[in-house]
């Protein structure tokens, strides 16, 4: 394409648009420079080998993450993705981010290996035997339901594939383990109502379904004894703030494209009574009263706060160690749960039959599990991961 | 560094502005000040090949002193240049050729251990400079520049150091002092810089997650043949709106600095023959090695037709080579000789301008054959190794060709369908065509396109704070 050297004012007036453009993000950045502390303390801040290479990077970190209205270019990034009636969005974390049939955002996993995930849940497994502590991994389910298309047509996910090989490779090795996945997606509910759809995690409500299913197999399996009815519907209050969720993978694509979520805040309506304790950067802190007081975490859902806020942690988001005691439930049974963050409201709700639950984050925690539940000495160790988590190393601990 | 990133749009591009005009009383102060942000651009992310580029410029400073000096004397001439050639083609052998050579012939040796060498973005382009510098010096199309620092700007000028367009230095000595800076120009400038960033950002990032995820696929067995041909098309389509994007951009920022580079894209995928497709794409590179490597062989002006194809082969097998270390780009270019071998044989562009309907037929033939041969090519060009290129075109032209589009192909192109409109309007030459009716600028139309220049800047930088895929394919060149 040749150009034309002798064109009319217009590209004048272009130009100095877009000098003007790009002059005022300058100043902006001259001016405002909280970027600048963050990215000094960055690069700075730590000894590497690569200096100059880590200085750039975190530079151009810094930039990318303070531009001036960035969530309003996300935004409009969004609204063009929508009116192109796009599924599939690009992401500079995930690749790219899909639209499902049922209109939720979701991301895929690739193939994994899974030979070293299984050998790190033998090894616990063997451990845990040997001071008879029972064990089972429960696989928890993604948005993407195994066998159901829901993404854009030949759109490769491994997810479901990957934890099937898993409990495969487990089945094989003797470790017992619970595909929560099959009774989850079989109880007629909705994508919408299982998932966020701007959110990786299952909802409030589909959390509590899983729970019950868990009790029920942890009452089959393992003679718990744990109350079943106190997982019933009937016993919670179910509170619904519509419009009120922007999920992780909604802030990635901008709630233009993806929407936003109601938020269901599911409590218990018969009388509670906790003490939680949580571990974190080498202290317990301690909170006493019912669930709403003990357990819920009401920053997370203050009314005033962006719809960007986590309200699926307000059910105590992710710690090292949380232990929470059911003074309702003293002859109780006790558990242990090694967790990801779909495991919180778990954790939450199942302690509302247990005497007392203690959860530990492997991303958090780098103790041994097995020399923690030797001292902890619960009725069972339950594993629960979902399936991304899957060929990524998340079962290790030292 | 990117022109494609927050931190070229937001300081390097506005400071390195405002630091040039403002030393414009001063020519020589600028073009210093130009030469060190242009080491600066360089080294950012990667410093160390700073010393490589510096190394360059000395030696090439030398050679072209050490040529000056001796203007009568042939022998020490021709040793000069042959140290000037065996310094800056050893250069980039080592970083660019070296692994794979030993590769090669680890078949046959066995090599205890062999390096894996990291490749000094660029190389190909800011030696092939350094080259055109003395050797222009050599064959007396200009003087040999005293100050080192002037060899340093003609070689490292951030806008084309990396990409091009390859700058013939006969081309461009005049301006390094005797260019002027005017706001037409810089305007000019600014606008082709956003027809470019545009260019990149919104046609080539996009089709690149296209061609990525068809040649995915395609490994794994998983595409549809028609899924295969969007694939090949979104890669010609990402691989010239990131290229001449690039082009675009780099001639844009050197209008805003007052140099004037060569076009290097004259919309390639209109032509009608092969060869009119490379006198069209890469212009600069065409040029370099028409110059300095088809000319002094003899050209076409041979009497033997068996030399004229020897001298087609050296120039397509080193352009092949040029583009990287793998089999793929010497086929590639190999391919290309063949085509344009063909061409000439049969005198296809003759065909072609014959009046009526035989000028007419081979003119839509040669359009179609021209469009399907590229692509071809770029299957070749796109692949890793051999094997893949030749699985992919099985997949094109054996799997279910004549089944029409299957729904792989059809999600692709539905989901993208206003790119690849955009992109096929793209291709086309649209400046030319309005200069050829004399149509204005001025009025309603001035202040629609005004409007889209500033909509396409901005909607540029919302993709690039959005943040994807977004490298370029000839920096690894």
């Amino acid at each position: 394409m040749k150009w034309d050297m002798h064109q009319a004012g217009w590209e004048k007036i272009a130009a100095i648009l877009g000098l003007l453009l790009v002059f005022s993000f300058t100043l902006y950045f001259v001016f405002y420079n909280q970027w600048f502390l963050q990215f000094y303390g960055n690069a700075f801040g730590q000894n590497n080998e690569n200096f100059i290479e880590n200085v750039t990077r975190e530079f151009e970190e810094s930039i990318q993450e303070s531009v001036p209205w960035r969530l309003d270019m996300i935004e409009i990034h969004g609204l063009l993705q929508r009116w192109q009636d796009k599924r599939v969005v690009p992401d500079v974390n995930y690749g790219s981010l899909f639209k499902t049939s049922d209109r939720q955002i979701a991301f895929t996993t690739p193939y994994m290996e899974i030979e070293s995930d299984l050998k790190a849940l033998e090894k616990i497994h063997e451990e845990l035997q040997a001071i008879n502590l029972p064990f089972v991994y429960v696989q928890a389910p993604y948005k993407l339901e195994p066998g159901k298309q829901q993404l854009p047509y030949n759109i490769q996910e491994y997810g479901n594939d990957n934890a099937d090989r898993l409990l495969e490779g487990l089945q094989e090795l003797n470790i017992d383990h619970y595909d929560l996945r099959e009774d989850f997606f079989d109880q007629g509910w909705t994508a919408n109502e299982l998932f966020y759809k701007t959110d990786h995690h299952w909802t409030i409500p589909g959390a509590l379904m899983a729970t019950s299913l868990l009790v029920e197999f942890l009452n089959q399996n393992y003679a718990m004894n744990i109350d079943q009815t106190t997982f019933e519907q009937n016993r919670f209050h179910f509170e619904e703030f519509p419009d009120f969720f922007l999920g992780s993978l909604g802030k990635r694509v901008g709630e233009q494209y993806s929407g936003s979520d109601s938020f269901t805040l599911v409590t218990p309506n018969f009388t509670t009574d906790y003490t939680v304790s949580i571990f974190n950067y080498g202290s317990w802190q301690e909170k006493q009263g019912d669930f709403s007081e003990a357990i819920l975490v009401h920053e997370y859902l203050d009314p005033e706060a962006p719809k960007e806020t986590n309200r699926y942690a307000a059910y105590n988001g992710d710690h090292e160690i949380i232990r929470i005691t059911n003074h309702t439930s003293v002859e109780g049974k006790k558990i242990l749960m090694i967790k990801d963050s779909y495991g919180l409201p778990i954790y939450s709700f199942l302690s509302l039959g247990v005497g007392e639950i203690t959860a530990l984050d492997l991303r958090l925690f780098k103790g041994s599990v097995a020399d923690y539940a030797k001292e902890y000495k619960p009725d069972i160790v339950i594993y629960i991961f979902n399936t991304d988590a899957v060929g990524r190393g998340s079962f290790e601990s030292e | 560094m990117l022109f494609s990133s927050l931190v070229f749009l937001f300081f390097f591009l506005p400071l390195t502005l405002v630091g040039y005009y403002a030393l414009r009383p001063w020519r020589a102060m600028q073009n210093y000040f130009l030469f060190f942000v242009s080491l600066f651009f360089y080294g950012w992310g990667e410093p160390k090949f700073v010393l490589i580029l510096l190394l360059s410029i000395t030696c090439n400073w030398s050679f072209g002193l050490g040529l000056h000096r001796y203007p009568q004397s042939k022998p020490i001439r021709r040793i000069i240049l042959l140290a000037t050639l065996l310094l800056n083609l050893g250069i980039m052998y080592y970083f660019k050729y070296h692994t794979f050579t030993l590769t090669v012939l680890s078949q046959w040796v066995n090599f205890s251990y062999i390096p894996k060498i990291a490749l000094p973005i660029g190389i190909s382009f800011f030696t092939f400079q350094a080259l055109s510098y003395v050797l222009d010096v050599f064959m007396g199309k200009v003087e040999a520049q005293k100050n080192p620092l002037d060899v340093g700007l003609y070689i490292a000028l951030f806008p084309q150091l990396i990409a091009g367009p390859i700058l013939r230095y006969e081309t461009i000595a005049q301006q390094i002092h005797q260019r002027q800076e005017t706001f037409a120009d810089f305007s000019h400038g600014m606008v082709r810089f956003i027809v470019g960033l545009s260019k990149k950002v919104l046609l080539a990032n996009q089709f690149a997650l296209i061609s990525e995820e068809a040649v995915r696929l395609a490994r794994l067995n998983a595409i549809s043949s028609s899924a295969a041909w969007v694939g090949a098309i979104a890669y010609g389509f990402q691989i010239l709106f990131d290229f001449s994007g690039y082009s675009d951009m780099a001639i844009g920022l050197g209008k805003m600095f007052g140099f004037h580079f060569p076009e290097n894209f004259d919309s390639p995928y209109i032509s009608k023959s092969v060869s009119e497709f490379w006198r069209r794409w890469h212009i600069s590179l065409g040029s370099w090695f028409r110059e300095y490597v088809y000319f002094p062989l003899g050209g076409s002006r041979v009497t033997n037709q068996g030399r004229l194809y020897f001298n087609l082969l050296v120039v397509w097998a080193l352009t092949g080579i040029w583009h990287g270390a793998n089999w793929t780009f010497i086929l590639w270019g190999l391919f290309y000789f063949v085509l344009i071998s063909f061409e000439k044989a049969i005198g296809f562009e003759k065909l072609q301008r014959k009046e009526g309907w035989i000028g007419r037929f081979f003119s839509v033939l040669g359009h179609g054959y021209t469009l399907i041969m590229v692509l071809i090519g770029w299957v070749v060009f796109r692949a890793s190794t051999l094997s893949e290129a030749s699985q992919y075109l099985k997949t094109m032209f054996h799997k279910g060709l004549l089944q029409g589009f299957q729904p792989d192909a059809l999600r692709v192109l539905g989901e993208n369908r206003i790119f690849f409109v955009i992109a096929c309007l793209a291709c086309l030459p649209w400046v030319e065509w309005r200069k050829s009716t004399s149509s204005s600028l001025k009025g309603i139309k001035g202040i629609i396109l005004t409007i889209a220049i500033v909509a396409m800047f901005f909607i540029s930088i919302v993709y690039l704070v959005k943040g994807s895929y977004n490298p370029f394919i000839y920096f690894n060149f």
